[in-house]
């Protein structure tokens, strides 16, 4: 699936260091890798919290019929 | 992240055209109410943001931007209207930008440099206007309920990306959770199926791979020894136009299929199932009858139905903000009220489920029936159809429950079998019959390539429940995770609040709450403030604690909140009119509070109130040149600064013009500022007003007499020296303040009210003239008369307290006050 161009605002200060701490414990508690990776575009560099990029980004297909 | 050292306001809210040097430093803008201060709040938000907050939000329909933002005589002209800022931006190196945004195109200011780095500084800006406090925001931090205040505040550190993910990722995991109950459904139906295309009882590798086997020996295959996920039962089968042609309908599948239908059909009208359908129509039957029963469960499977909902601190129909403890704890109060009606209709659902699974299974069996019909009988198909539809509306009214009216009709047709349908079954039977019988190859060629079609069917089935399995395990954890993480960094960012908080607001009541503290208590969708009142235990804020102590509450929490939202970069902030309610002694702390622990921090205040202008001096926290005051405003020329107007031309226009309220006005709320500062300034002994809401005739008397005494001892002194010059001009100086202040007649406001300066509107043109005259020589016996100077007099000190000298600015008045040492 075509990746999902949407951005929403900049994530700064609490929300920033939260979502920070969270992607820290996925790692810690070895999630894929590319989920991580995912996960941090879509909330730190996009600072987009919507259902479709979240789920594409947990799923990469973004399709949990399947 | 900036600092304003000029803004310049053209057209724009109550202003034609303000310049205001800010320097970067803290500003203070006074003037009694309705004199243009908000204006300039509004000018520094717009100009920083975009966007005016006042002019938006409660109250406020049908007020726009584009409309009610420009100036009155020039609303038809957005472009006029606009905001010219100058700043300085420290984290990139104090680079200076100008910005310039106009009501036309708010959206798109003018940027000197328009750099990316500038750019982005600016619009993090734009996405934070909280820099800007009014006291309506105080008050909501600090007086809110929990969940309002929860909402201030998450808003002020904004985390409602916080929130937003939260709801995301539970979204998400519950949308995973529902396609694995699908999933799973669509597994249990693709095994039976295959299990009953195999002929087997039970689906079991060894019993699947014995049934194949069988077959494929007749075909004369190789058996299968193990089976895995890519075993093709039908390996070695020629198929297709290589093979034998694969005949239109699958006979044994077509008979198996039409087997299942009459089978079900037979459960149908089974004793069993419609002695249970009588029975539960007898019940639901007395349950219709009974309203307030009926009623109860109507309304337990509504407030059921809700509780699923509230986990979000919006209504997700109307986005109404609730407080989801509190709505949770209502709904499952009333819900206990009605237990005993949801135990009664949860037993109902119960009895009824494998009535309507019955329906479901019958209806799957229908919908393959129909397929093979299309072929050999398409005469039947639409009997099949109507059938399969009259039983999804039974069964989908039987799920529903209510209204009990459609629940009772469907079940009491649960048997009720269309008249021709066993006719139609027949019709089928007979077509299937008719096909020729296949030969045992033929036979075991259909039963392989039906077998393995059913099992790539449950394979696929098996592999979607797995993802679905997965994709709801990661969700879960994932979610988990989250609402860990994000509590724990609110938890910790909310002790840091309440720490600096309680350290705030113990440096500003030192005096009589040196042991305060504050507990911010987070819970789901909500943030209670509770604070101590005196050692006697914790509190909310409105509990005990005055109104001027919450309006330092509210300013401690803002400046606490945002030192932690914005760290170093918080480096301006707007604090307009925020502590009015703060007693004089308790400002002086608060000044200092935002000089010492904010010093890179520029604060641009507004206040109606000089004292406490006067403390924001004397404390430092404003400069010299850090102040401006409003005098008075008008639609014509908006406000006006008292340092910049020509007060006596401006009351000679309005007496040319009769107009002596006008004149009136002015000369008293200008004599009120002035004196103000003569008392000052001559150590005027003012009787003391707990407010600081001196007006003319509390002042001009004591400043008359506290220059007439200086005057006095400044003549002794010389005196003592043996300044004979110095004495004269002394007298000389005497006799004008005696003279002057007679001509006033300040005097006799006491003993004749008709003379009074509360009547000073009432007077006519050529009285008040007189009034303006004597007022004008008044004032200038307490300044010095030398052009380019014309500073008011005061007093001068040595330290640490000593009376030294009255003085100008520019020294050309010196008159000194220490008498010469007597000699022994």
């Amino acid at each position: 699936m075509e990746e999902e161009q949407e951005s929403g605002r900049p994530v700064v200060g609490v929300p920033k260091q939260a979502f920070e701490a969270f992607l820290k414990a996925l790692e810690e508690k070895s999630f894929p890798v590319d989920v991580i990776s995912r996960l941090r575009k879509a909330l730190i560099e996009k600072g987009t919290v919507s259902e479709p990029t979240i789920k594409n980004a947990l799923f990469s297909d973004n399709n949990t019929d399947s | 992240m900036i600092l304003v050292d000029k803004i310049t306001i053209e057209e724009f809210r109550g202003i034609r055209n303000l310049p205001l040097n800010f320097k970067g430093e803290n500003f203070a803008i006074s003037g009694p109410n309705g004199t243009g201060k908000s204006g300039v709040v509004d000018a520094l938000e717009f100009g920083l943001t975009g966007n005016i907050s006042r002019l938006g939000g409660e109250g406020t329909g049908g007020i726009s931007l584009r409309k009610h933002a420009p100036h009155v005589d020039s609303r038809d002209y957005p472009e006029k209207a606009k905001v010219i800022l100058e700043l300085r931006i420290p984290s990139l190196g104090n680079k200076r930008v100008r910005l310039e945004r106009s009501v036309a195109n708010p959206n798109n200011p003018l940027v000197t440099p328009n750099t990316p780095d500038v750019l982005g500084v600016l619009d993090l800006l734009e996405d934070r206007p909280e820099f800007v406090l009014s006291r309506r925001e105080l008050i909501a931090y600090v007086l809110a309920q929990p969940g309002k205040r929860s909402e201030e505040i998450q808003a002020l550190l904004r985390l409602d990306q916080l929130g937003d993910l939260r709801s995301t990722l539970k979204t998400i995991s519950n949308t995973c959770n529902k396609e694995k109950i699908g999933a799973k459904k669509a597994a249990d139906e693709a095994r039976e199926s295959l299990a009953k295309g195999l002929e087997i009882p039970e689906l079991k590798p060894e019993k699947l791979l014995e049934a194949v086997n069988i077959r494929r020996v007749i075909l004369g295959l190789a058996p299968i020894d193990t089976l895995t996920n890519t075993t093709i039962l039908h390996d070695g089968v020629k198929t297709g136009a290589k093979g034998a042609a694969i005949p239109k309908i699958n006979k044994v599948e077509a008979l198996a299929d039409l087997k299942t239908t009459k089978d079900l059909l037979g459960r149908l009208i089974d004793p069993g199932i419609t002695g249970e359908c009588a029975d539960l129509h007898v019940q639901l039957t007395a349950l219709n009858a009974d309203p307030a029963l009926l009623d109860s469960v109507s309304r337990e499977k509504f407030l059921r139905a809700t509780l699923p909902l509230i986990v979000e601190p919006l209504c997700p129909v109307c986005d109404t903000p609730w407080d989801i403890p509190t709505l949770r704890a209502n709904v499952e109060g009333k819900l206990k009220v009605f237990e005993e009606t949801g135990k009664l209709r949860s037993a109902l659902e119960r009895r009824l489920e494998p009535i309507t699974d019955l329906f479901d299974r019958m209806r799957t069996a229908l919908f393959a029936l129909e397929k093979h019909a299309k072929i050999i009988t398409p005469e039947q198909v639409v009997h099949l159809s109507t059938y399969r539809a009259a039983l999804d509306l039974k069964a989908r009214k039987i799920k529903a429950f209510l209204p009990l009216s459609e629940t009772l009709l469907a079940l009491g047709e649960v048997g009720k079998i269309p008249g021709d349908f066993n006719e139609v079954l027949r019709l089928i039977d007979a077509a299937l019959v008719a096909i020729p019988e296949p030969s045992q190859q033929e036979a075991a060629r259909d039963y392989l390539i039906l077998c393995h079609d059913r099992l790539e069917t449950y394979r696929e089935a098996m592999r979607r429940l797995k993802k679905s399995g997965e994709h709801a395990d990661l969700a879960q954890s994932v979610y988990d995770i989250y609402a860990e993480e994000a509590d724990k960094v609110l938890s910790g960012v909310y002790k840091q609040v309440e720490k600096e908080f309680s350290e705030f607001y113990r440096s500003i009541n030192s005096d009589d709450e040196s042991e305060f503290s504050a507990k911010l208590i987070p819970s789901t969708g909500k943030v209670g403030f509770d604070v101590d009142f005196y050692g006697r235990g914790h509190f909310p804020p409105g509990a005990y604690h005055s109104e001027g102590h919450q309006d330092g509450m509210g300013l401690c929490l803002y400046l606490a909140l945002m030192q932690r939202l914005q760290g170093e970069n918080f480096t301006f902030a707007v604090l307009d009119d925020v502590l009015m309610s703060v007693d004089a002694g308790h400002r002086r702390e608060v000044c200092k509070l935002l000089k010492e622990r904010f010093p890179d921090t520029q604060f641009v205040l507004t206040t109606h109130d000089e004292v406490w202008l006067k403390h924001m001096g004397s404390v430092g926290l404003i400069g010299d040149t850090g102040s401006t005051r409003f005098s008075n405003w008008t639609p014509d020329h908006g406000p006006t600064e008292w340092s910049n107007r020509a007060v006596w031309t401006e009351i000679a226009s309005a007496l040319e013009k009769d107009d002596v309220r006008s004149a009136a006005g002015i000369l008293r709320y200008y004599s009120e500022y002035l004196f103000k500062d003569i008392a000052h300034h001559l150590r005027a002994r003012v009787e003391f007003r707990g407010d600081g809401r001196y007006e003319l005739g509390d002042i001009l008397s004591p400043s008359v007499a506290s220059l007439r005494k200086i005057l006095a001892d400044g003549k002794k002194a010389a005196e003592s020296w043996g300044h004979a010059e110095d004495v004269k001009k002394i007298e000389e100086k005497e006799k004008a303040i005696t003279e002057a202040f007679s001509a006033t007649n300040a005097d006799q406001w006491l003993i004749n009210p008709a003379i009074h300066y509360n009547e000073w509107a009432n007077f006519h043109v050529a009285d008040f003239t007189h009034v303006v005259e004597a007022f004008h020589v008044l004032v200038q016996s307490f300044c010095c008369d030398q052009e380019g100077c014309k500073g008011l007099y005061y007093l001068a000190f040595t330290a640490p307290k000593t009376l030294d000298s009255l003085r100008c600015a520019c020294g050309s008045v010196n008159i000194n006050l220490k008498k010469k040492p007597a000699s022994n």
